[in-house]
């Protein structure tokens, strides 16, 4: 087993244990297990509602929420996936009652180029014209097709945990994924 | 990894996300026990009945008929939250700066021992005033645009919030007690005063409310962005 392997196994177990702990009822255990993810589930609520102060009040009522239900929570699953899952709920149901419409709400943060690059001005120009016309290109896409983009590309999930933070089969994430892409790619070209 | 997924994980890193603040401190002091053991004892069931009754009742007197039912009953003693539809028209007069009805202005250094309770203070306060709508006083004390508002409740306390259906509600942890934290759609507070009778809050902010009864107080914070802050500014008030 490769070295990252073996990391990756030790922090799976830590988090099997850590979960096994907050079952019991041990609060600080459950506070080690968000502090690990709370990042991931405050963008995916952000991303849905737009508002930092939102996400943090759905992400706040998502850890809540998942504080109740742990007694439910399926030994050896991933916990990740699942509190994002619950993120994406909490926010969706936010702006439903805020009376926004769907979409996600995607922007370019500033200063996007990473200094380390070196890259010249025209290079770096390209570079934010390509991101632009990619953002664009996201926006156009409906709800279903922008949420398994971000989850798997924005959020960094893996499949399998795409398919728990959107409550999907993992073939059905494939395939879903496979078409979101190819409406990108259509929608990519219609720009260009 | 074809390339269109490339250009989307970097995409993913070049979006425009405010960094996530640290949520942990705020929900641990908000969880609710999660195992229960037994059955609640009869006795206090009928105690929570008995309150939601009593509310119900002091309600129907002081606003209009036409309300849903009561969301739920939390765990904060006697505290009980409906959604309703409309907000309650609020006196004309009653929107801005000194015509919310706060009372008469005084120095921020006499709030402490101005009404009949010993006020608990920020350690910075813009302004204090002191009303007289309820008996025993009401101290309201501004933090720039934040507003704290002090009263003493009932021996138990018990407020009635309406909300508006957009208004979000968290249960949390103020300063060790149980406390409820209303955000989002503006709403407007009804309370039960010292003299048992149900009284309309004439002030209405837009902004989130965090409120909690401390010791024979009940205590309001009004206009923080997030729950965060108010929980600091909760744990800075000193008697």
């Amino acid at each position: 087993m490769s070295m990252t392997g073996v990391i990756a196994g030790r922090v799976e177990s830590d988090e099997a244990h850590l979960i096994a702990r907050a079952k019991r009822g041990d609060q600080h255990a459950y506070g080690q297990l968000l502090a690990r993810h709370q990042k991931v589930a405050f963008k995916a609520a952000y991303l849905i509602t737009g508002s930092a102060a939102e996400a943090e009040d759905a992400t706040q009522e998502a850890c809540m929420k998942a504080w109740l239900a742990l007694g439910r929570f399926r030994p050896g699953a991933l916990f990740r996936p699942w509190l994002v899952q619950i993120a994406v709920n909490e926010a969706r149901n936010r702006r439903r009652a805020a009376g926004r419409r769907d979409g996600l709400i995607l922007r370019l943060g500033p200063g996007v180029t990473e200094p380390s690059t070196a890259l010249s001005a025209e290079t770096e120009a390209f570079a934010d014209e390509q991101r632009t016309r990619l953002l664009a290109a996201v926006g156009r896409l409906r709800e279903d097709d922008q949420l398994i983009i971000a989850a798997r590309y924005f959020l960094a999930l893996s499949e399998a945990e795409a398919a728990i933070a959107l409550g999907l089969r993992r073939g059905t994430v494939k395939s879903r994924l496979s078409r979101a892409l190819g409406r990108l790619e259509r929608q990519l070209e219609e720009i260009e | 990894m074809s390339e269109l997924e490339q250009r989307l994980l970097a995409l993913g890193t070049a979006l425009d996300v405010p960094p996530a603040p640290d949520i942990v401190p705020a929900v641990l002091a908000g969880l609710p026990a999660r195992r229960r053991r037994g059955p609640r004892p009869a006795r206090r069931v009928l105690g929570v009945a008995l309150a939601t009754v009593l509310l119900l009742a002091g309600a129907a007197m002081a606003v209009p008929p036409s309300r849903n039912a009561i969301l739920r009953v939390l765990g904060l003693r006697g505290v009980s939250i409906e959604r309703v539809r409309r907000l309650p028209p609020i006196p004309s007069g009653a929107r801005t700066g000194l015509t919310l009805g706060l009372g008469e202005p005084i120095a921020p250094s006499r709030a402490r021992h101005a009404a009949g309770f010993t006020a608990l203070l920020p350690p910075r306060a813009s302004g204090a005033y002191l009303g007289h709508d309820v008996p025993g006083g009401r101290i309201s004390i501004l933090i720039g645009r934040v507003l704290i508002t002090e009263f003493r409740g009932t021996a138990q306390p018990y407020i009635l919030k309406v909300i508006d259906p957009d208004t979000s509600v968290t249960v949390t942890r103020v300063n060790g007690a149980k406390g409820v934290y209303l955000s989002g759609a503006p709403h407007q507070v009804l309370f039960g005063a010292i003299d048992r009778t149900i009284r309309t809050d004439r002030v209405r902010l837009a902004g989130n409310v965090l409120v909690w009864g401390q010791g024979p107080l009940l205590v309001r914070i009004e206009g923080t962005r997030t729950l965060a802050q108010a929980l600091a500014i909760a744990r800075s008030l000193r008697g």
